[in-house]
């Protein structure tokens, strides 16, 4: 089986049985899909060595979160003087590292691990209503 | 991918695919003895590719491509096919390593205390270390230091040694010739040639050492020992580790607990043999 379809697969169902980790890893980090992957498998049980990658890349994915709500916090409060509304494209997603490769399917799903908290979405961070980002 | 190999180093698992027969077959030679994942599973997936389908046969050249790649990188001919192999495994590491703070660096151990070597290019920490693990320390690597978050050990990562120009004659006196890799000459960064760890670096390699010493090495000065302080070595460590800032907060713990608790000492050196001495009197003090 293709990688693409080992790691269309197992996000679609989280259980399913694995035979090739290291295809599955692979493809994953291919599309930068490594973390919702991680997140998908979070509550099953895994081969040590496929854990402690998850776990990185979880911790990855929850310190690049914190980076972009930064960097969004941050233009908001330069913005903020000049009163106008201020529109986050796509979140704060567009902010993958340079190196790896983009991939369209990665831009559609990153735009859901970038939604603000809950008590920052009630703030003027974004001019769309809230919860429609 | 035509041709596969998967390598086990430290506690890094590796799978290698090549469209070339040649390059598995230098990087096996190289890397005899070494285990195979016991689980089966790669941390990371190197591919060594044609750089356009044509080039498979016609003036092959090998772009380094995997998990993670660099995407401006000039392909390398296919005589540097191990080199190639060798440069696609560190650039996992320096991309994509999440689970240990890696800092740019070598590390040998002896009676359980560990010394970081690290400093730029040229510095000699891979030479330092290469003869320090013929000499009686443990090789735990020579380009990638793996500091574990939780611990604070540091584990090896017993890579083949990058000797490069003048080091390959140093080593080629101490080391026997079965286990170096062929001389790769005009590669980019000059003639390279590796070298294997010995039987001990590589039946230890899943043992990990408290760090004891941090050494900023530099090769070509009048022997001179300067005692470091802790912003200087925080300073210089964050800039040689590839991962530091992706940790966050747990990258910044784990530097600053090995800073505070290890001495730190800047030594020049004029040539191998004094920067030896210098170390092997550092090891009795701590031991004392």
């Amino acid at each position: 089986m293709s990688g693409a379809r080992l790691l269309v697969a197992a996000l679609r169902d989280p259980t399913v049985a694995v035979r090739d980790w290291t295809a599955l890893i692979s493809a994953a980090r291919a599309e930068q899909l490594i973390g919702s992957l991680a997140f998908r498998m979070e509550a099953r049980t895994l081969p040590p060595r496929v854990a402690a990658l998850f776990a990185a890349a979880r911790a990855d994915a929850a310190q690049a979160r914190t980076q972009a709500l930064w960097e969004a916090e941050m233009a908001r409060r330069a913005l903020a003087p000049l009163g106008v509304p201020v529109i986050l494209l796509k979140g704060t997603a567009f902010t993958p590292p340079i190196w790896t490769r983009a991939s369209a399917a990665a831009s559609a799903i990153s735009t859901s691990w970038c939604r603000a908290p809950a008590w920052r979405r009630s703030k003027p961070l974004c001019s769309a209503p809230a919860g429609s980002m | 991918m035509r041709h596969s190999l998967s390598l086990q180093i430290g506690p890094v698992a590796f799978r290698i695919g090549s469209a070339w027969r040649a390059p598995l077959d230098a990087l096996a030679a190289l890397y005899a003895g070494y285990p195979t994942p016991a689980d089966g599973i790669c941390d990371f997936t190197v591919r060594l590719e044609p750089d356009k389908p044509w080039r498979r046969l016609i003036r092959p050249s090998v772009a380094i491509r995997g998990d993670y790649v660099l995407p401006d990188a000039a392909p390398l001919s296919l005589a540097h096919g191990l080199l190639a192999a060798e440069m696609g495994m560190n650039l996992q590491m320096a991309l994509g390593q999440k689970t240990y703070l890696l800092l740019h660096a070598a590390s040998v151990e002896k009676d359980g205390r560990a010394l970081i070597l690290t400093g730029e290019s040229g510095a000699g920490k891979s030479t330092l270390a290469a003869l320090l693990g013929e000499r009686g320390w443990r090789l735990m690597g020579d380009e990638f230091a793996l500091l574990d978050m939780d611990n604070g050990l540091l584990l090896p990562f017993p890579r083949a040694i990058s000797l490069k120009n003048g080091a390959i004659g140093v080593m080629e006196a101490e080391a026997a010739p079965e286990r170096f890799g062929p001389r790769l000459i005009g590669t980019p960064k000059g003639d390279i040639r590796h070298l294997r760890p010995n039987a001990d670096a590589l039946a230890r390699m899943g043992e990990g050492a408290k760090p004891a010493l941090i050494l900023f090495p530099r090769f070509g000065e009048a022997p001179a020992v300067r005692s470091v302080g802790a912003a200087e070595v925080f300073m210089r460590l964050t800039q040689a580790s590839t991962n530091y800032v992706t940790l966050g907060r747990r990258g910044f713990d784990a530097l600053t607990r090995l800073i505070a608790t290890n001495p730190a000492l800047a030594i020049d050196y004029p040539d191998t043999a004094t920067a030896i001495g210098l170390i092997e009197d550092f090891r009795q003090e701590l031991a004392a």
